[in-house]
């Protein structure tokens, strides 16, 4: 349904040019959930902005639904307004001389998207209902909640039937438990009506529930694109696995056959790249993964060391530890009911250790 | 409705006309308008390099600003003038801001609105009242102090003088000057002086040597401010100094422009104009520079803060307001009494016990009702057509400069600041020269309501425009972006999402150029002929010949006008819009 090719964006400032988009491509199926998903400067906003059309950008191509709304090559624009997609703002964007219904039915009274008259207010209550709000129709929209405007700005994009819905992290604004709320509410939404989503955030929890696939941008590339297991389990470059869940990370250099040598001794890894044997690498393990074992029976077989806990906090539905090995300190999570200090040895299995050619880009 | 496939259009970034209606339309207003204001300014330099007579190629405009005396007088008279008007000014402004802004003074609070106010009040009208005040042969202070103080038998008062029109300039000016000083005065930082009074530094020394060099960017630009203004003001030499032969810039251009015998003598005019271009762009330029220094010494805070006020005994509270009294007396008060006054006899006489018994109003019946039928609809004309377009106009600029994201949109704003900085009668005397030679004669233009309406325009374009994007940057630009999301054009975004946020805006700055339009005197001298007279230009035609009918006529444009000022007040009062 969308279609990025080689999408460049660059924007001039007084001192610099800065490259928003670094010739980024992007496929999103029809009735996919997708979520660009990266902090600050990455580029996502400016990628979603691109495809609704209120960003030109400056080379590449753009496709909806096999037409074509932008062309770097062959200089086509099609304005925002005729390229047909819905969209909720991060600010809602919710006009405040209007009420609510007058915003949800505005686009289906004038404009590019507009429907014949006597269909208007049916589509206007189905998709108030749609988000909970029936009621309030005639409501002068200022005098709203923030929950309750998002909800206006998503009835509103739900009532035009779009073919693609852009969202720009809706939920940011909303405190910790609507943000739940709503987030079950939109999940639902787009199943129900098959609708293909591109939604931005950088949240890394939220696009774990809620996307089909998830592109993991940063400085205007997409580092990798997968589903969440995928980017949670196998990611290609430190950043990537930084962004998902906690991370510990050991410092090494690499040996032979698969084997980093570390400051506490020879450690198993797998790698997904070949690395050479000598250069500077960093591995990453999960805290779920360093397991604990009470007692000094290591042996030097690559996947077990000697270790000392330094700390255990209890957490409720968890206990995480602080383990030194060597010179190095590990995060390790464990069951809450078993309570471990003094000695220990840590186990790590080779296939949980992930090995990276340490580019100096994690610290 | 369109369809995609007919939608291929050139790249927007570099051809401002890319959707072929909306946006083009916008951008085509705004070339349109700023082309005209480019076109006139050029049209002075042209006229500038040609002989009045025989329209060839010559320097000798320029050489005539030094060596023809008439020229070089007036240019003289302006400076002396000018220089009387903003020292007038400044003394009155900055004593008055000062107890406003940074005193406990009682009642300060009514301060501002009734600067506000009086800069409204027409410039003729406080040069009537002191012309029948200070007038040597018929002013009524002088054959006061004749019939009253003995030994003297001449007069003591002379308003006929480059000094005593600076005075009157001066004063109407305060206003002006106050409004711009207020804000740098309300926003000095305290914490400046409080270290110095920490560190032992008494009340006047901490006056001397920290309040009053922080403000002091302030009073310069309200200087530079009140400069621009001054040299090229019209009112005050056009009712006092014209028919006395006491010319400057603005007389002189008008009596180039106006002459008794031959044509206009578009040469001189030209020379004149640009030289004063020059010199307001120049004085501009400076302004802009102390603004930008100024803003070293302001604190950007968002928090509610004001300076410490400086408690005021008895005698500096009634320092305070006695001089507020004097400038609001001296600039309003005085020369609507004496107005009034000079309306109710049949002929001016001073104020006397006889001269009550003369009383009649006679001269408000006398009022030519049919001959003012002319000017009224005239005046009325401008005062809604000018402000109408203008609206527009602004809108349309404005919304290029904030929100088109079009390339080269500073010289957008830029060429939208030229009508503020350079005096307007430089537009009056080019639409002159485009009207006589450009326009042909069949269409309806030169002599008529509708070159007044293009100059009332064109001179006023900076005021919508800047009150505009000041208030477009306050609305969040995705709401804009939603309305284009979901369907609607530029036009459509534009009437639908932003004019209606903008309708306080728009509503208030609607009303205040229609103000102005209704008591502009200087645009509709400079272009009148017999078929569009505007009320104040009457009143300036029969001044000398029928003065107490002109009085009563300013007496009633004032009345009709006042209500209109105070209910206005209190309106944007009470919406928290009082903004200049």
């Amino acid at each position: 349904m969308i279609n990025a090719e080689q999408v460049l964006k660059v924007f001039h400032t007084k001192e610099n040019d800065v490259v928003a988009l670094d010739r980024v491509d992007l496929q999103v199926d029809e009735g996919e959930f997708f979520v660009l998903l990266g902090p600050s400067g990455s580029g996502k906003t400016t990628l979603l902005r691109c495809v609704g059309g209120l960003e030109d950008p400056d080379g590449g191509e753009i496709h909806l639904g096999g037409d074509l709304v932008y062309s770097g090559n062959t200089n086509v624009v099609v304005p925002p307004e005729l390229r047909r997609v819905g969209m909720v703002f991060q600010s809602y964007a919710i006009w405040p001389h209007m009420t609510v219904a007058d915003n949800v039915g505005l686009p289906l009274k004038e404009g590019n998207m507009k429907v014949p008259r006597d269909q208007v207010d049916a589509k206007v209550k189905r998709a108030l209902e749609l988000v909970g709000l029936q009621d309030l129709g005639p409501r002068p929209a200022p005098l709203l909640s923030g929950g309750q405007q998002q909800r206006v700005a998503l009835a509103r994009a739900l009532a035009v039937e779009p073919r693609v819905l852009l969202m720009d992290e809706p939920l940011s604004n909303l405190d910790a438990r609507l943000r739940e709320e709503v987030r079950a509410e939109i999940k639902n939404l787009a199943k129900q009506m098959g609708l293909t989503v591109l939604y931005v955030t950088h949240d890394q929890e939220e696009a774990m529930d809620l996307a089909d696939r998830i592109a993991v941008m940063h400085l205007g590339r997409i580092l990798q694109l997968g589903s969440s297991e995928e980017l949670y389990m196998n990611p290609v470059e430190p950043r990537v696995a930084q962004f998902f869940g906690e991370m510990n990370w050991v410092k090494g250099e690499m040996g032979d056959a698969g084997v980093v040598n570390t400051s506490f001794g020879a450690m198993k890894a797998t790698t997904n790249s070949a690395i050479a044997s000598g250069s500077k690498v960093r591995v990453g393990v999960r805290p779920e993964h360093v397991e604990l074992v009470p007692g000094q029976g290591a042996a030097a077989d690559g996947l077990s060391f000697p270790a000392e806990i330094l700390s255990q906090t209890f957490l409720g539905d968890r206990r995480t530890f602080t383990v030194k090995l060597g010179d190095t300190i590990l995060t390790a999570r464990g069951d809450p009911e078993v309570s471990i200090s003094g000695a220990v040895t840590v186990r790590i299995q080779p296939n949980r250790a992930s090995c990276f050619a340490d580019d100096g880009s994690v610290d | 409705m369109a369809t995609l496939s007919d939608t291929r259009r050139a790249r927007p970034s570099v051809n401002p006309l890319h959707y072929l209606s909306g946006r083009s339309l916008i951008f085509g207003l705004m070339f349109i308008v700023l082309g005209v204001v480019l076109v006139l300014l050029l049209v002075a330099v042209r006229m500038s390099f040609m002989d009045s007579m025989t329209k060839e190629f010559t320097w000798a405009n320029y050489t005539d600003l030094y060596g023809d005396s008439f020229v070089f007088t007036a240019l003289k008279n302006t400076l002396g003038f000018s220089a009387v008007a903003i020292f007038v000014s400044l003394l009155f402004a900055t004593p008055i801001a000062f107890f406003a802004e940074r005193t406990t003074l009682p009642g300060r609070g009514l301060i501002f609105p009734m600067m506000l106010i009086t800069t409204l009040i027409p410039g003729f009208f406080g040069a009537m009242g002191w012309l029948l005040m200070f007038h040597p042969r018929i002013g009524m202070m002088n054959k006061w102090a004749i019939q009253l103080i003995p030994g003297i038998d001449g007069p003591i008062f002379n308003v006929v003088s480059v000094v005593g029109m600076g005075i009157i300039t001066g004063l109407g000016l305060t206003s002006l000057a106050f409004i711009m000083m207020a804000g740098s005065f309300r926003a000095m930082d305290p914490a400046l002086e409080e270290s110095a009074q920490i560190h032992g530094m008494g009340l006047m020394r901490r006056l001397r040597r920290i309040s009053f060099p922080l403000v002091w960017p302030g009073i310069l630009a309200a200087g530079l401010y009140v400069a621009t203004i001054a040299l090229a003001s019209f009112d005050v030499p056009a009712f006092i100094g014209l028919s006395n032969r006491i010319f400057t810039f603005s007389t002189m251009m008008f009596l180039m422009a106006n002459p008794e015998v031959d044509a206009p003598r578009f040469g001189i005019i030209g020379a004149s104009s640009v030289a004063m271009i020059f010199i307001a762009l120049f004085l501009s330029w400076w302004y802009f520079s102390v603004i930008r220094r100024s803003h070293r010494y302001t604190v950007v805070t968002g928090k509610n803060y004001r300076p410490k006020l400086i408690r005021l005994n008895k005698r500096w509270i009634a320092l305070g307001w006695s001089i507020v009294s004097v400038k609001i007396l001296f600039s309003f008060a005085i020369p609507l009494l004496m107005l009034v006054w000079a309306s109710l006899l049949p002929f001016f006489e001073p104020i006397s016990a006889e001269a009550i018994g003369k009383v009649t109003l006679d001269n408000y019946r006398l009022i030519p009702w049919s001959v003012l039928g002319g000017p009224l609809k005239n005046t009325l004309i401008l005062t809604f057509t000018v402000p109408t377009v203008l609206v527009i106009i602004g809108l349309a600029i404005s919304w290029i400069v904030v929100r088109s994201k079009a390339p080269g949109v500073w010289a957008v704003d830029t060429v939208a600041f030229l009508p503020h900085a350079v005096p307007n009668l430089i537009f009056a005397t080019s639409m002159l020269y485009v009207g006589l030679f450009w326009i042909p004669n069949w269409i309806p233009f030169h002599g008529t309501i509708w070159i007044l309406v293009a100059v009332f325009v064109i001179a006023r374009v900076s005021f919508p425009t800047r009150v505009y994007n000041a208030a477009l940057l306050q609305i969040h630009k995705e709401l804009d972006e939603a309305g284009y999301i979901f369907g609607l054009g530029t036009i459509r975004v534009l009437w639908r999402v932003t004019t209606p946020l903008l309708m306080p805006t728009i509503l208030y700055s609607w009303i205040w150029m229609a103000l102005l339009a209704y008591r502009e005197l200087t645009l509709a001298a400079f272009l009148s002929s017999s078929e569009n007279v505007t009320l104040p230009m009457y009143i300036f035609s029969i001044f000398n010949s029928d003065r107490p009918v002109a009085a009563a006529l300013s007496v009633v444009l004032l009345v009709v006008m006042l209500p209109l000022i105070v209910s206005y007040f209190i309106w944007t009062r009470r919406r928290g819009q009082l903004a200049t």
